[in-house]
C-alpha cells in the first residue's frame, strides 16, 4: 500500500449517521456529482411542512398561508446568508442551475446581443451552460467565443483571457468542472470582467457544498447553483444576480405571484426577485433548501470539500498503481475522479461495480465537448461527498482488477 | 464478481473476438446504429446477391454487450433473405418485452439485460436499427 494521505480529523461516519439511505447500508455512493443523499434533517423539513403547515405563499388572509410564506421568505434570507448576497432581493428561486441560466439567458443576455457582440463560455461547460449560449448566438449573430482546455484538464488562461474584450456581453463559466474535476480560477476571469465592462455569471453547482462561496468577495454579477447538489432536495435551485442588473431586467415567464396590477389590456411586475417567480414556486423544495443550508453552516462546506478531495487524491494514487487513464489531472481538483479502464467501455465497468455494491458514473456526463477534446466517447468517474470513506475508495481500486481479467 | 451475470461467456468471446469487425468499403449498404446517450456507435456494411446477404461486416465503437449483439446479428445474416432477417430481428426485439423463448436459444444470453438498469439498449441498438430499415424497404 502506498504512502496516502489521512483523511484528517473530519470524522466521515458520523456524517454519514445523518443519511438515512447510506446508514447500515453497504451501498459505496460514488456519484454525489450527479445529485447528493439526503440527510434526514432536510427530509424532515420537508415532510414538517407539508403534515403541519402546507398552503400556498404570498396570498392567503389566514395564518397558516403567514406561516408559509414567512418560511418561504425566510429561506430566501437563509441563501442570501449562505452567499453572502447585499439584499434577499438578489435571491430568485428557480428549478435549478438549468433555470437559473435560461433566465439570465433568455432575460439579461438576449436583448443585449447583436452582430459584434460575443459570449464567452469555456470548453469544459456542463451542456447547461452551453446550449442556452450556443443557440442565442445562433439567433442573434453574435459570436461564441470558448475557452479552450489543455490535457490536464484546465482552462488556458492566457488565450481564455484574450477572448474577453469590450463587446464581450456575458462570460458564463463553471466553478468546478462535473466531469473532469478542475477547479477555475474563477477570480480571474471576474477581474477580467471587470476591467472589459462585461457581465459574467458562475455555474457554482458543484462548487456549493464543498466550499464557501461569498458573492461580494467574488464580485461575480450572476451566480447560479441547484439544491440537490448540496444536501438539498431536486428541482429547486437559485439564480444570485446583482440588485441593478435584476432591476434591469423583465419578466423571464409570466403568471401568477409576479404582477401588480393586471387589466386585460396590460400588467405591470412587481420587483425582483417576485418579478422572476411565476405561479406558485416549489415551497417544499425551497423549505428543504434552507434545511440543507443550516445542514452546511453545521458541518462547513469548507470541511466537507476538503474531505472529498482527500479522497480524490487517495483514489488517484491508487487508480494510477492499477494503470487507468485519468482524465483530468487539473492543477486544483475537487472531489471528482474520471478515468477510463483500459479499453474497456465505461458502462461495462460501471455495470460490473454496481454488482458490488459501487455506484458510479459512465458517460459524457453531459459535458459532450469534454469528451470530444479527448477523444473518448464517454468515462467512469467517482465522485465524492463528505459521507464516503477512504475504505471505500480502497473497495474501488480492489474491484478494477477483478473487472479487468474479466472484461480486458 | 465470481458470476458476472450480465456477461455470458459467449459475450464476452464475441467482444473479444467480434465477427466480420471491418470496413467494408464495396458493401452495397451501410447503416448506422448509434445510441446518443451512451455514445456507442456502430456501422454495418452489407451487400446482397440472389436476394440474400451474401457479405456483412461491421465496425464501431460500443459496451461489450452492444458489440457482441451486433457480432451475432451480422454472424446471422448470412445467405438470409431480407424478409427472413426481418422476422428474426423482430422476434429477438419482442423477446425484451415479453421474456420469451425464441428459436434462437443462442441469443437468450441477452434476455438479462433486462434485469440491468440501462443496459438493454445496449442488446437491441443494432437490431432495432437493421429492424427499421428493412422494415422501410419492405413496405418501399
Amino acid at each position: 500500500m502506498p504512502d496516502l494521505p489521512l483523511t484528517g480529523e473530519f470524522n466521515a461516519l458520523a456524517f454519514r449517521r445523518h443519511f438515512p439511505l447510506l446508514h447500515g447500508n453497504d451501498l459505496i455512493y460514488l456519484d454525489s456529482a450527479a445529485t447528493k443523499q439526503k440527510p434526514a434533517e432536510v427530509i424532515e423539513a420537508v415532510e414538517k411542512f407539508y403534515s403541519t403547515y402546507n398552503a400556498n405563499v404570498h396570498r392567503g388572509i389566514y395564518k397558516l398561508a403567514d406561516e408559509a410564506t414567512d418560511a418561504y421568505e425566510n429561506s430566501r434570507d437563509t441563501v442570501r446568508a449562505f452567499i453572502n448576497a447585499r439584499s434577499s432581493r438578489e435571491i430568485i428561486f428557480t428549478r435549478g442551475s438549468t433555470e437559473s441560466i435560461n433566465l439570465v439567458a433568455q432575460s439579461y443576455v438576449a436583448a443585449r446581443l447583436q452582430n459584434g457582440t460575443n459570449i464567452v463560455i469555456s470548453e469544459m461547460e456542463h451542456h447547461s451552460n452551453l446550449i442556452p449560449w450556443q443557440q442565442l448566438a445562433k439567433k442573434s449573430g453574435a459570436e461564441l467565443r470558448v475557452i479552450p482546455i489543455n490535457d490536464n484538464g484546465d482552462l488556458i488562461l492566457e488565450e481564455g483571457l484574450g477572448l474577453i474584450d469590450k463587446r464581450t456581453t456575458i462570460i458564463a463559466l463553471v466553478h468546478t468542472s462535473n466531469s473532469l474535476g478542475t477547479i477555475n480560477p474563477i477570480n480571474v476571469f471576474i477581474e477580467k470582467a471587470r476591467k472589459s465592462k462585461s457581465t459574467i455569471l458562475i455555474d457554482a453547482a458543484q462548487a456549493m457544498a464543498h466550499q464557501s462561496i461569498d458573492v461580494q468577495a467574488l464580485d461575480c454579477d450572476f451566480l447560479v447553483f441547484s439544491a440537490h447538489k448540496m444536501f438539498g432536495p431536486t428541482g429547486v435551485g437559485v439564480l444570485y444576480g446583482k440588485q441593478e442588473l435584476l432591476e434591469e431586467m423583465p419578466p423571464y415567464q409570466y403568471g401568477g405571484e409576479m404582477i401588480e396590477s393586471v387589466s386585460l389590456e396590460s400588467s405591470t411586475f412587481r420587483l425582483p426577485p417576485h418579478r422572476f417567480e411565476a405561479g406558485t414556486p416549489n415551497i417544499a423544495g425551497v423549505i428543504g433548501l434552507a434545511s440543507s443550508i443550516h445542514f452546511l453552516d453545521t458541518w462547513k462546506p469548507d470541511k466537507l470539500g476538503s474531505h472529498s478531495k482527500i479522497l480524490a487524491e487517495i483514489a488517484v494514487e491508487l487508480l494510477q498503481s492499477i494503470g487507468v487513464r485519468l482524465i483530468g489531472t487539473p492543477v486544483r481538483r475537487a472531489g471528482i475522479v474520471s478515468f477510463l479502464l483500459d479499453d474497456i467501455h465505461p458502462h461495462d465497468v460501471a455495470t460490473l461495480l454496481d454488482q458490488e455494491g459501487i455506484a458510479v458514473r459512465a458517460g459524457h456526463h453531459c459535458t459532450e465537448p469534454v469528451m470530444r477534446y479527448y477523444e473518448i466517447p464517454g468515462t467512469l468517474r467517482l465522485s465524492f461527498s463528505a459521507y464516503n470513506t477512504r475504505e471505500e475508495v480502497e473497495q474501488v481500486a480492489k474491484a478494477l482488477p477483478r473487472i479487468r481479467k474479466i472484461l480486458g | 464478481m465470481e458470476n458476472p451475470k450480465l456477461y455470458h461467456p459467449l459475450i464476452l468471446k464475441h467482444n473479444k473476438h467480434p465477427f466480420h469487425f471491418f470496413k467494408d468499403e464495396h458493401a452495397q449498404f451501410v447503416i448506422q446504429a448509434s445510441n446518443p446517450i451512451c455514445g456507442d456507435r456502430f456501422t454495418l456494411f452489407l451487400s446482397l446477391q440472389d436476394q440474400v446477404i451474401s457479405q456483412a461486416s461491421f465496425h464501431g465503437y460500443g459496451c461489450a454487450v452492444s458489440k457482441a449483439a451486433t457480432s451475432m446479428l451480422v454472424e446471422r445474416m448470412y445467405q438470409k433473405s431480407i424478409p427472413k432477417i426481418l422476422q428474426m430481428t423482430q422476434e429477438y426485439l419482442k423477446m425484451f418485452e415479453s421474456g420469451n423463448q425464441i428459436h434462437d436459444r443462442e441469443l437468450e444470453i441477452f434476455k438479462v439485460a433486462r434485469e440491468f438498469p440501462g443496459r438493454t439498449q445496449c442488446a437491441r441498438l443494432s437490431w432495432q436499427k437493421l429492424s427499421e430499415e428493412f422494415q422501410a424497404w419492405t413496405q418501399d
